[in-house]
């Protein structure tokens, strides 16, 4: 069957195509060149609509125990979010923390077609992908952490050979079925368990000696050297801390020149000046980002409102935990592996602390020059829920709205920022850089987030509406793999995406010495931790696109 | 193709069809997760000869019962005549379409048995809630209202240096817990390490805590329903606040003020509890003052909690749940949405009350759940000699996941999950593929 | 003066929801439109109560029964009067107004009030004013009295507001409690105050108080008889007895931070 997508204004960054207006043709799910002569079955006037591929969210917690942890925790979140089950869609619940089915729908309903669970723990890699295969409409993918692992920190504390190290990268990747690695305060969660509160940059981890520097550049080198796609995926040390700005830029010049994503960086920006020792060091990371072209981040935007912060950060998280609203939290220690910590927030506009986040958040999207090195989310649910992406896109798109937003905001909060200095609005060619073409390049999805023959026909019609928030809302048409699935922002048909993997090559021999930790130390066999390929096609109905690796450029 | 070996590592299964390839074929299974206990040990060995299954190694009373029993025959049947399986799926769906408020219990299932539990009562508009919720709801109440610090089992074994058993029979329930967890001989952190273990209540099994890693081993001997004054007692001590009395439940002020010395001192101390066992009225209570403690501890020290229980398949229903409805279970999809009311929601009590119309009870791996006495029409879905109060409308039966079919249970510390392998113990139905069947054959 | 009156066709079999019945008769709906009100499970009020007369005044629910949740949740004002049991949930959200129940009630009774008052005239379940999930509080203001006797946990988390309750109390009463005060003029059962961090709990005796209680003594306590005037004041005839000028004070649970107090009015 050939559907014709006629006359849309399409804005396709990865083909350099700025809102011409073009033809898109669908065939057996892909974005093809029809043969002259072939009959369209279907055709969709789009004249004056815009088109892009399906947005991609490279770092969002949908799955894993930390996010049904935190359904849990939270039946207030739920509570008056409640959605019925329709013909074809099940009921479910959620603000800030949705069920998993009504996480599909609502994503897709928003025109995204694929979305990243970043922190993914070995031990819990499993129910990570269960909760994602209960995830409809949507590719997924995730990234192992690794980091705090005591597997890896002995065998750094043992200076074994790097092949080793590289090695057990490799493994763990295609035993937790990864697409990528995030560290997450490198070795911090472990110096956690040991009782430290705070681990910076060059600072010894009082078991292992080791420093969180050494366990980044191990860890980068690796990725690079077995030629996955997405460099190391980085949640610093110090999240949340003020003054943390020099940790984030001491580590983007520990990394010297090899390449990282430094996630949530609006976390990581926070300075020491004035009278509430509290200030933006957007401006100094920016500069940073703009001049280390081996860096990309993602903002981790704060936008006001009731969520629940998930990370796996077990120490900051306790350390943030004093701020929770409502005033719960849980804090684990997770088998020598990882951790986790899930504490609700509740980010006020007249707060002088949540209204800076909020300018950094935005600083940081206008002074970085580069869409293409950064890209768009909340941290999913940790700064925002991902349904306040349309929002987000506005204030970047809308100085006047943006303006008036700030008018809004603590007053202290307004003076100390340069928010109101800043005239760059976003382009949509820029909005679809930062929203599909920049993520799928960054993890390697070599036929998603673009619309050039032979992509994957994961499609996205928006109305061309002044309002880009409304515009954004709810687009006219979104395409799964040539599927339409949403209609005028319903639902009209029921797929399941593929999980995205990466499977670099690695010497089986390491089983050996991982046999017999995990057979030693563990209460799961080397073998039990494996995830396999039968859970996710067969149990899970879902599918599996191994993504290729190769030496970086 | 792999095939069956007593054999070293090399040869093992790498995933769960290569272990059902062996299916039908003699010979022996290493690795194997047992599902009989929330803490699904994943070391054992089975062998399999004639169709029967035997624990060779690494087994416990629970796992041999389980892994060796051998099933009664069993035919579905609908009202008390026997029938073929499309028969009784025809006869239950018909239940089932007819139901106003269907009600789903039991859920001593898998995680696929569990989803198509959910997706059935989302379509149904029926209740879910699981057999031993109860004592899940001890622990449920505490972190929807304070949440806590918590361990898992193999942080446990590597970093514990002092253990609280709390008012819980941990061996009667998990019978290798302390063997795995606290009495293991290698440890990552200080090999030398000598642990304290404690036990608050009387009359807990303390056999299993023995070995060159086990250093003191202490009682304090207060009924198990006055643990929750014990730790209390404790708190305030730790806290520095002066108590008068010289006994706190029968316990001397002087073991509650070592015990305080003792935690103090610890590098990594844990309280572990086991939901069931906390079996007298408001038991949460007592889970939440030993999480209100954990947490005090780890303002300049690190402690935290650890809950076992989780039999039955209790720890999965409530993750499906969670995940799938935002609410861990006692959820009623009446009015077409999740809607939570752990009263009102409660299995135990609407049977008690007679509120709805259909009981669907899903029960695979013990006989000894049972299905609770009821007037309503029972559908049962249930292992092979499970104890039934009354004659079910319609039985069908089913297989154990990790027994008869492959599967995946979430474990008691609710982080870690385990796949299940198939020994091909029978060729019955997982209760899955049963479900999916009624599901699709629904018409409204 | 008008009049609205849901007349209870028979006792229901499964169980009924009627918390939009409060909230709709505040924006003034017909007695049409209370009858078209879901009550969950897809029966509608009116296949339960026969509906008649207008909004404006009183409402009254002539029969009801210990399965019908949610009666006069969220109501902000005016009277509603049961004539019949209350299931779980009745005066849940309350904002003002009078819930009459001439009957007793289930669990849950009034979770989550914040002013208004409730009066039982016979006994009410378990976690009377208490904390449900999804909430931070208890009761948080208002006043709720109970003639007979209480279940287990009342005042769970309560935060502000009276409990009065005339017989006696379940275990664990002010278990978690935050503040406000519970009297019980039949005493209190087991494990009063358990983990309570402040609020007052009076009462002639309490059973088995947590052993993280101190017997702080004999106090002769103004603030007592001030009390007893204010609550004269507020709830006339409903208003607890006069407390006595002296008392013996506990305070805990000295697990938490115990600046809770339970006060024994015999001697």
């Amino acid at each position: 069957m050939l559907t014709k997508l006629t006359g849309g204004k399409v804005y396709d960054p990865a083909n350099g195509i700025n809102g011409e207006v073009r033809d898109i043709y669908i065939q057996d799910g892909r974005i093809v060149t029809p043969d002259p002569n072939a009959r369209v079955h279907e055709e969709f006037s789009l004249r004056g609509r815009v088109v892009m591929a399906g947005g991609i969210d490279p770092h969002s917690h949908i799955g894993g125990g930390k996010v049904t942890i935190a359904r849990m925790l939270m039946p207030e979140d739920h509570h008056g979010h409640e959605h019925c089950r329709g013909d074809l869609t099940r009921s479910g619940v959620g603000h800030a923390i949705p069920s998993t089915l009504t996480t599909g729908y609502r994503y897709a309903e928003m025109g995204y077609t694929a979305c990243f669970e970043p922190a993914m723990l070995p031990a819990n890699a499993r129910q990570a992908h269960m909760e994602m295969g209960d995830t409809p409409l949507l590719d997924k993918g995730a990234f192992v952490m690794l980091g705090s692992d005591d597997f890896l920190l002995r065998q750094l504390t043992q200076k074994q050979d790097f092949s080793a190290i590289k090695d057990y990268i490799a493994w763990t990747m295609h035993a937790a079925q990864a697409i990528a690695v995030k560290v997450v305060n490198p070795g911090g969660i472990s110096a956690f368990k040991f009782n430290q509160r705070f681990l910076d940059l060059d600072e010894k981890h009082v078991h292992y000696g080791l420093t969180p520097r050494q366990i980044l550049v191990n860890l980068a080198r690796g990725l690079k050297e077995l030629g996955v796609t997405h460099p190391l995926h980085v949640h610093g040390c110090n999240l949340g801390v003020p003054g943390n700005v020099e940790t984030t830029l001491s580590t983007i010049a520990a990394m010297e020149g090899l390449p990282v994503h430094l996630t949530h960086i609006q976390f990581h920006s926070y300075g020491t000046e004035g009278d509430k020792h509290f200030s933006s060091g957007a401006a100094r990371v920016a500069e940073a980002i703009n001049a280390n072209k081996n860096v990309s981040i993602d903002v981790g935007q704060v936008l006001f409102g009731q969520t629940c912060t998930a990370s796996g950060d077990s120490m900051r998280q306790y350390g943030n935990a004093g701020s929770a609203y409502p005033k719960k939290s849980v804090i684990m220690d997770i088998e020598c592996d990882a951790g986790c910590g899930v504490v609700p927030m509740k980010y006020k506009e007249k707060s002088f602390v949540n209204a800076l986040q909020w300018c950094i958040g935005l600083e940081t999207f206008l002074l970085v020059n580069d869409p293409w090195r950064l890209f768009l989310t909340t941290d999913h649910p940790n700064g925002a829920p991902f349904t306040s992406y349309p929002h987000l896109i506005r204030l970047l798109m809308d100085k006047g709205f943006r303006n008036d937003m700030m008018q809004k905001i603590d007053a202290t909060a307004q003076a100390y920022s340069t928010l109101g200095s800043i005239d760059r609005e976003y382009s949509l060619y820029e909005i679809a850089i930062m929203t599909r073409a920049g993520p799928a390049r960054s993890l390697g999805l070599k036929d998603r987030g673009h619309l050039g023959v032979g992509a994957c026909a994961d499609i996205t019609v928006y109305a061309d509406l002044a309002n880009k928030e409304e515009m954004f809302t709810a687009p006219e048409l979104v395409f799964k793999n040539g599927d339409l699935i949403v209609r005028n922002g319903r639902i009209v048909k029921i797929v399941n995406g593929a999980t995205h993997v990466a499977r670099p090559e690695y010497d089986k021999s390491i089983e050996r010495s991982l046999n017999d930790y995990f057979r030693r130390y563990h209460t799961m066999a080397m073998d039990n931790i494996r995830v396999g390929d039968d859970e996710i096609i067969g149990s899970d109905k879902g599918s599996i696109i191994v993504q290729p690796t190769g030496a970086r450029i | 193709m792999t095939t069956p070996t007593t054999g070293a590592a090399d040869t093992l299964p790498k995933t769960a069809t290569q272990a059902a390839a062996m299916t039908g074929n003699d010979g022996s299974f290493q690795n194997v997760a047992c599902p009989f206990c929330g803490i699904l040990c994943d070391d054992l060995e089975i062998a399999k000869s004639g169709g029967k299954l035997k624990v060779v190694k690494n087994g416990c009373p629970k796992a041999v019962a389980g892994f060796e029993r051998v099933l009664p025959s069993a035919c579905p049947q609908v009202n008390g005549k026997d029938v073929t399986l499309a028969e009784a799926i025809v006869a239950a769906t018909a239940l089932i379409q007819k139901a106003k408020l269907p009600l789903y219990g039991g859920l001593a299932t898998d995680v696929e048995g569990m989803r198509a539990i959910m997706a059935l009562a989302d379509r149904t508009g029926g209740v879910i809630d699981h057999a031993l919720s109860d004592g899940q709801y001890r622990n449920f109440k505490v972190l929807q209202s304070t949440g806590w610090v918590m361990s898992t089992l193999t942080e446990v074994r590597n970093r514990c240096d002092l253990i609280i058993i709390a008012g819980s029979d941990v061996h009667a329930l998990h019978p290798r817990f302390f063997e795995r967890a606290v009495c293991n001989a290698e440890s990552m952190f200080e090999p030398q390490l000598k642990r304290t273990v404690v036990f608050i209540g009387k009359g807990l099994d303390r056999s299993a805590v023995i070995g060159p890693h086990i250093g003191e081993v202490i009682q304090l001997d207060c009924p198990v329903d006055q643990v929750g004054d014990v730790v209390s007692a404790l708190r305030a001590r730790l806290k520095g606040v002066p108590l008068s009395a010289p006994f706190i439940a029968d316990v001397p002020m002087t073991a509650i003020d070592d015990l305080a010395a003792r935690c103090l001192k610890a590098a990594y101390g844990v309280v572990v509890w086991a939901p069931p066992s906390l079996n007298f009225p408001n038991a949460d209570l007592t889970v939440q003052v030993i999480c209100d403690m954990v947490r005090e501890l780890n303002v300049t020290q690190r402690f935290a909690g650890l809950s076992l229980g989780g039999n039955e398949g209790a720890v999965t229903a409530g993750a499906v749940s969670s995940w799938q409805s935002g609410y861990p279970l006692r959820v009623s999809y009446a009015n077409g949405k999740p809607e939570h009311d752990a009263t009102r929601n409660s299995l135990n009590r609407m049977l008690a009350s007679g509120e709805g119309d259909l009981l669907v009870w899903t029960a695979g791996f013990t006989t000894g759940i049972g299905v609770p006495k009821t007037a309503l029409p029972t559908i049962v879905l249930g292992t092979p000699g499970l104890e039934m109060a009354q004659p079910p409308a319609v039985f069908i039966p089913i297989g154990t996941p990790g027994v008869d079919h492959a599967g995946r249970l979430v474990r008691c510390d609710n982080v870690v999950s385990l796949p299940l392998r198939n020994l091909g113990r029978t060729p019955l139905p997982s209760a899955a593929s049963v479900l999916e069947s009624i599901e699709a054959a629904l018409h409204y | 003066m008008s009049q609205l009156t849901l007349k209870l066709k028979a006792a229901p079999s499964g169980r009924i929801d009627l918390s939009g019945l409060a909230p709709a008769v505040a924006v003034g709906a017909s007695a049409a439109a209370i009858a078209q009100l879901p009550v969950g499970n897809g029966v509608r009020l009116g296949d339960v109560f026969t509906v008649s007369g207008t909004t404006g005044g009183a409402v009254t629910l002539v029969g009801s029964s210990d399965r019908i949740d949610g009666i006069g949740a969220g109501l902000a004002s005016g009277t509603l009067v049961v004539d019949g049991d209350a299931g779980a949930n009745a005066g849940a959200g309350m904002r003002g107004g009078m819930l009459e129940i001439h009957g007793s009630t289930g669990p849950y009774l009034a979770t989550g009030m914040k002013a208004g008052i409730v009066h039982v005239t016979g006994n009410a379940g378990d976690y009377i004013g208490g904390v449900a999930a999804g909430h931070r509080f208890g009761i948080t203001g208002g006043s709720v009295i109970i003639d007979g006797s209480i279940g287990a946990r009342a005042g769970d988390k309560m935060r502000r507001g009276l409990i009065l309750v005339r017989g006696t109390t379940g275990d664990a009463c002010g278990s978690r409690m935050i503040g406000g005060t519970i009297v019980a003029e039949g005493g209190f059962g087991p494990n009063a105050g358990q983990l309570m961090r402040r609020g007052t709990l009076i009462g002639p005796k309490a059973e088995r108080l947590p052993s993280t209680f101190a017997d702080c003594g004999l106090h002769e306590l103004v603030i007592l008889s001030v009390m007893s005037r204010a609550w004269t004041r507020e709830l006339g005839a409903l208003a607890p007895k006069p407390l006595p000028g002296t008392v013996r004070r506990f305070a805990g649970d000295l697990a938490t931070i115990g600046k809770g107090e339970v006060l024994i009015t015999a001697q």
